[in-house]
């Protein structure tokens, strides 16, 4: 049963000052707001209660997609989702998040639903995480103390929960896959669920391979990432060393797909069982692969 | 630093300004439907996963039973009651709704003309492809995604028409 939204106060600070002045003054229990497409159906359901919510939305412009002089990107936190769908730098270089962007929720929710929200939310089967820890994305928090800059994957404690407390999440670092070249390598988000549009992904696949070779002949280096088959987002690590330096073959690829499988942990709920989902990561790790490599 | 339940807001809605005292919870939806009697807008879900609410903030769509009135301040506010004057004729898009029998109870009509006229203010002949994802997020009980996908596609198909005429037209001048 949904409830109203009970809190007694809102603010919206218009810098950092500002914001850690509130938070000082502020004895009640508080959280930041960015999109609000998670944050409030959670209040609704009566999961999460706050007594004021800080808008995040006016602090100095946090939307932004930039490349870097070093061949890596910035993503400001408080891009909507619907810009990297649209956005023809990320379906350019960085096809695998242009696609979990685009899969995630509907217009309407991507149109508010933010980067930095997606990933502070910490649900394990978010769409976007899985597609930047294939990335090897890095992470800067802001405290009162400064920013300090931290890998994507450690953000992360279980769903729902990371290790943020009480700091910001400003931006999402990228960094330079190789030399600037984006003719040799593949990366796409693959996403199981139900229902084609509008639904929470079963299972999560990101693949990204990068080859020695314009004819692909020898595997570089490999980056699989899963969602929502652990309790918080995770790379298939045995996989990827068992693809890399490799040549492609059927075989090898079959291996590294049950490897995959092995290596989730999977539990069993409402949307699907954790024999399904662990399947489900066999079938679709292997579709990855030969749509990289058809072999 | 206490401050009051209650704040005072200025609203753009359908080319009009109001200024009303809001609960700095209370949802844009509400105080579209309860403060300014615009119940075109419907209440489903209240999740975001219907679409029935949905409202146009500076052009694009977005679920209102998921936007505090107070974050609402500063956009240009569209609901299906701003489409069409009052005593004067629909909107395209709701006129081709009406003619191809696009509608049966009519709930999650609003919504999805709001997606629709979004859709083709940025998409002027938007492709089967392209209308699926545009009202994914919509969802009607009734069943009659037939009957819209006909209506969206002849608003699509009247659009390549007059494109195709001004192309024609802009060809004769030059020459």
């Amino acid at each position: 049963m949904l409830r109203k939204m009970r809190f007694s106060d809102y603010f919206k600070p218009a810098d950092t000052r500002e914001l850690f002045d509130y938070l000082h003054s502020y004895n009640g229990k508080t959280a930041f707001l960015a999109g609000g497409t998670d944050l409030f159906v959670q209040m609704k359901s009566g999961k999460r209660e706050y007594d004021s919510l800080i808008d995040l939305k006016a602090l100095n412009d946090m939307s932004y997609i930039r490349e870097q002089a070093n061949g890596g990107l910035a993503i400001g936190s408080l891009t909507n989702v619907r810009s990297l769908e649209l956005s023809s730098l990320l379906l350019q270089k960085y096809p695998g998040l242009s696609t979990a962007a685009s899969m995630l929720g509907s217009i309407q929710v991507r149109n508010r639903a933010t980067i930095g929200g997606n990933l502070c939310n910490a649900s394990p089967s978010a769409d976007l995480i899985s597609p930047l820890l294939a990335l090897n994305a890095d992470i800067k928090l802001l405290s009162e103390d400064g920013e300090n800059i931290i890998p994507l994957v450690e953000l992360f404690r279980g769903p729902g929960q990371t290790v943020l407390d009480g700091r910001i999440l400003t931006e999402i670092i990228i960094p330079p896959l190789f030399n600037g070249n984006f003719e040799n390598y593949f990366f796409e988000y693959y996403k199981c669920s139900p229902r084609q549009n509008m639904d929470l992904a079963v299972v999560g696949v990101s693949i990204l391979l990068i080859f020695a070779d314009e004819n692909r002949q020898v595997i570089d280096r490999a980056a699989i990432a899963l969602g929502a088959v652990a309790p918080v987002p995770m790379r298939a690590e045995a996989a990827e060393l068992l693809l890399q330096g490799q040549r492609p073959s059927q075989e090898l690829f079959a291996r590294a797909a049950e490897q995959s499988a092995a290596a989730c942990r999977p539990i069993s709920d409402i949307r699907a069982s954790a024999e399904y989902r662990r399947g489900m990561v066999r079938t679709m790790v292997l579709r990855g692969l030969l749509e990289a490599c058809p072999c | 630093m206490i401050k009051p339940l209650q704040e005072t807001v200025l609203l753009h809605v359908n080319g009009k300004e109001h200024l009303l005292d809001v609960e700095v919870s209370e949802l844009l939806l509400d105080v579209l439907r309860d403060r300014l009697g615009l119940t075109g807008s419907k209440k489903g879900c209240e999740t975001g996963e219907c679409g029935a609410c949905t409202v146009l903030l500076d052009g694009r769509p977005v679920n209102s039973c998921l936007v505090l009135a107070l974050d609402a301040v500063g956009y240009e506010i569209t609901t299906i009651e701003g489409l069409s004057p009052v005593d004067g004729p629909l909107n395209p898009v709701q006129q081709a709704f009406v003619d191809f029998g696009a509608i049966q109870c009519g709930y999650c009509s609003p919504g999805m003309i709001m997606s629709v006229t979004a859709l083709l203010a940025e998409n002027s002949a938007p492709d089967d492809e392209d209308i699926k994802k545009a009202i994914s997020g919509h969802l009607c009980r009734c069943g009659s995604y037939v009957k819209i996908m006909d209506a969206v596609r002849y608003l699509s198909t009247v659009r390549q028409d007059e494109n195709m005429k001004m192309t024609v037209e802009l060809e004769k001048r030059e020459r």
